[in-house]
């Protein structure tokens, strides 16, 4: 039995999709599986590269249904076929290492509870998705941690921190999590391991609360990608946001809705930021799940102001901002509006403009890359992080 | 007007000179110029390469009908130059245009400036290269006003030296105004470089002369090794051997300083000592209180040796220098050891403000590619301004 499943959900990016295939084939571990869950339009293309171009007996490909299925039913098909003692989601425009095989053995040796692995992430933005500025990041330590759970529910349901983006650091996207913690899962929350449209964000929110064990490694394991067609894509620019909002509520028309009435921000399309959908997951899954959600009104609304400090564009500024006061107005009667104070728009800002070492991570101008994929970014930026070898072999001396 | 004048001696290696060049005027920028000195043999190469460059910014000095020693090779250059600033590199190393931005903000903040310096960033070429190798860049972006007598203790008193004393001001990979290059010609001998050692013999003469020093954190340049060079011989005996042969056949001038007995093949920082002492004693400058700094360095130039029979034949040769120098008491401050651990991993990360990271990081065929990768990484040329939050003290407060 294979010990970990990378589960590869695509619709309509074939062309990216067979990109991370063979970059994921490169490595030459046998303990892993990968199913390629196509969710296309045509299913000729990845059909006909699997039968003519491409052989190997590690990946698997589930063909499209007849009609085409929503984001989270695709994942909920795709966690039934895998075979693996551990799962990892990955978009079709991402990487993953699969040696993070060897990493999951070594905590499944010093600590038998453990059920959910995290891992740092590296990120990089496809050439066709840089409108603008943008940077591809690096982190470059190594350590392992081993989070308290509270502290982890407090960031996530209550976004503590008050970011524009809930640290959530555990999840099966870009994560690996134990088949029998999946399972669990779904035995407790409705009969599915995946409910709501935001798949990633919901899993976070019920893997913080069920696992018994999580254990998180600093170095970075796989590649967080954005190619043009990707719904990251939107973070670049908010006509492409507004786009990618109504296309997704679009397919996701069925099942767990995102709007709800008592977070208004969902239903908002012109304006609708990341920070929104996130918001809008987690609230959905604190107020079915009974989560206790004090300090939440709060944490979010310094969040939004966070959000728009980070705009690029007096345009983009004024219609997030609009979006946040609509919302804010409405939510509760109107209770929290007054937390929503947004600094003025600064002006044309360098975002994404100032590469360079922040807080041990790498941040570097992606116009100046030579490297095209996300696989091809990781090997760039594995010379700049400790080897998988020294990190599962728990290493601790170096010479410098 | 032409802000900087890149210069760059060559001598046979005219592939490598050729490489940096075709990255230098991929620049847009019209402020800088390229000027090669070719002291070749064979002056074809560099100068169908120019013609079929057909760019203003560069210009080719052809060789002389004898070659010249580098010192001379450096010193021609000079006069030829029409950059207000100018900065001198290997032919196997990288010089980035944008030293110009550089220049622009340093002389806004501090008007008297006449020598400016960056981050160091080291890079052996693919055919110098034994396997992994690992090198290190400063990762901070801050502009720094650098005091004059700070780095005449660390230039002359060898203070806070590793095998070389850490005063990255002069001309070799840094930049320095045009009038203090005259000005050091005045003062010293009527001539630029005078001693065979010609990088360290100009920091000593810009320390000296400089009125005022600015530092910026990011580099700027490369230091490239490649197979061919001397950088080369220091790491490897039998190499050593070979170039400092070639060198002293094709640099006849006097490159010892009297009563200094380190002969010059031990290492480096024999090598820079008898250039800062050859100075000294031209010149008449006498300092006390400097023997223990440079003691520890020659320690320190033996713990670079990464093979154990180098290692103890550089130590012998070292301890016997010193014994002859200062007595054998002096070997009290001389304790090298034998640091090299093969079997230890090389770390990988960020410590300490510094960037430590695989050399094939973008697999890098040249010292400019090298340079690519590190401008893609590295705080933005064109957003130094910014760093300037507050004024630069200037030389005349300090």
């Amino acid at each position: 039995m294979a010990n970990l499943t990378i589960c590869l959900p695509t619709r309509n990016r074939q062309s990216y999709c067979i990109q991370t295939i063979q970059a994921i084939a490169d490595c030459d571990t046998q303990d892993f599986e990968v199913i390629v869950a196509d969710n296309s339009d045509d299913g000729s293309v990845l059909r006909d590269f699997f039968s003519k171009t491409f052989s190997d007996p590690r990946f698997r490909l589930l063909a499209p249904r007849t009609e085409v299925l929503s984001m989270v039913d695709n994942w909920e098909r795709t966690l039934a076929e895998a075979k693996g003692r551990w799962v990892s989601f990955i978009g079709d425009d991402d990487f993953i290492d699969p040696h993070v095989t060897s990493l999951i053995g070594r905590y499944e040796r010093l600590h038998s509870e453990v059920d959910a692995i995290g891992w740092g992430r590296m990120s990089f933005n496809w050439p066709d998705n840089r409108p603008a500025p943008t940077l591809a990041s690096i982190p470059t330590t190594f350590q392992t941690t081993i989070p308290v759970k509270s502290d982890l529910q407090n960031r996530l349901y209550r976004w503590s921190e008050g970011k524009r983006r809930p640290a959530a650091g555990f999840g099966i996207y870009h994560g690996a999590i134990k088949r029998s913690l999946m399972e669990r899962i779904r035995r407790k929350y409705g009969g599915r391991h995946f409910e709501h449209p935001i798949v990633d964000y919901e899993n976070s929110c019920k893997v913080i609360r069920e696992a018994r064990m999580l254990v998180h490694c600093q170095r970075p394991f796989s590649v967080l990608g954005a190619c043009a067609a990707s719904n990251s894509a939107g973070t670049q620019s908010q006509t492409t946001m507004t786009a990618r909002v109504a296309t997704f509520k679009q397919e996701t028309a069925k099942g767990v809705q995102m709007e709800r009435p008592d977070f208004p921000f969902s239903r908002l399309e012109k304006g609708a930021s990341i920070t929104m959908s996130i918001a809008s997951t987690t609230w959905w899954f604190s107020k079915t799940y009974g989560i206790d959600l004090t300090g939440f009104p709060e944490n979010f609304a310094r969040a939004a102001m966070h959000e728009c400090r980070h705009l690029r564009s007096q345009e983009d500024y004024d219609l997030t901002v609009a979006c946040f006061q609509a919302g804010f107005a409405e939510w509760d009667g109107g209770r929290w509006a007054g937390l929503f104070e947004p600094p003025p728009f600064g002006g044309i800002k360098s975002v994404n403009e100032i590469s360079g070492v922040v807080m041990d991570t790498i941040y570097l101008s992606e116009s100046k890359l030579k490297v095209r994929t996300p696989g091809e970014f990781y090997k760039f930026g594995e010379h700049a992080v400790a080897p998988v070898s020294n990190v599962v072999s728990g290493t601790r001396v170096f010479s410098r | 007007m032409t802000v900087l004048s890149i210069c760059i001696p060559t001598r046979n290696r005219q592939t490598f000179a050729m490489d940096a060049v075709r990255h230098m005027l991929r620049s847009t920028r019209q402020d800088f110029e390229v000027l090669v000195a070719d002291n070749s043999d064979n002056p074809e190469p560099l100068r169908l390469f120019a013609a079929d460059v057909a760019d203003s910014r560069l210009r080719v000095l052809p060789p002389e009908p004898q070659p010249l020693s580098m010192r001379a090779n450096w010193d021609r250059l000079i006069p030829q130059t029409r950059g207000e600033w100018l900065i001198i590199i290997g032919d196997d190393d990288y010089a980035d245009p944008e030293i110009c931005e550089v220049i622009r903000v340093a002389t806004a903040a501090v008007r008297l400036v006449d020598a400016i310096a960056w981050g160091r960033s080291y890079f052996s070429w693919p055919d110098a290269r034994a396997a992994r190798e690992v090198t290190v860049i400063p990762t901070g972006s801050h502009l720094v006003n650098v005091e004059k007598k700070d780095m005449m203790r660390k230039m002359f008193f060898w203070e806070e030296a590793k095998d070389r004393p850490g005063c990255p001001f002069g001309i070799y990979h840094g930049a320095v105004r045009r009038e203090l290059m005259e000005r050091i010609r005045s003062a010293f001998s009527n001539t630029y470089f005078e001693h065979g050692n010609v990088d360290y013999d100009n920091i000593c003469k810009t320390v000296m002369m400089a009125d005022a020093f600015v530092f910026w954190e990011r580099p700027m340049s490369v230091f490239g090794a490649c197979r061919a060079s001397n950088s080369m011989g220091l790491r490897d005996q039998e190499i050593g051997r070979q170039r400092n042969a070639t060198f002293f056949a094709e640099n006849p001038d006097k490159f010892e300083a009297d009563n200094f007995p380190f002969p010059i093949a031990l290492g480096v920082t024999a090598s820079i000592g008898h250039t800062i002492e050859s100075f000294k004693q031209r010149y008449g400058i006498e300092l006390k209180g400097w023997e223990e700094n440079f003691i520890s360095a020659c320690a320190k130039d033996c713990e670079t040796c990464v093979d154990r029979a180098q290692f103890e034949t550089r130590k012998a040769g070292y301890a016997k220098a010193i014994k002859a120098w200062r007595g054998a008491a002096a070997l009290s401050r001389f304790k090298p050891e034998f640091k090299w651990r093969p079997g230890v991993p090389k770390f990988l990360g960020t410590a300490e403000n510094l960037l430590f990271f695989d050399m094939a990081m973008g697999d890098a065929r040249s010292a400019a590619e090298f340079y690519d990768v590190l401008d893609a990484m590295l705080f933005p040329v064109h957003l130094l301004e910014t760093r300037l939050t507050q004024p630069l003290r200037t030389a005349e407060a300090a």
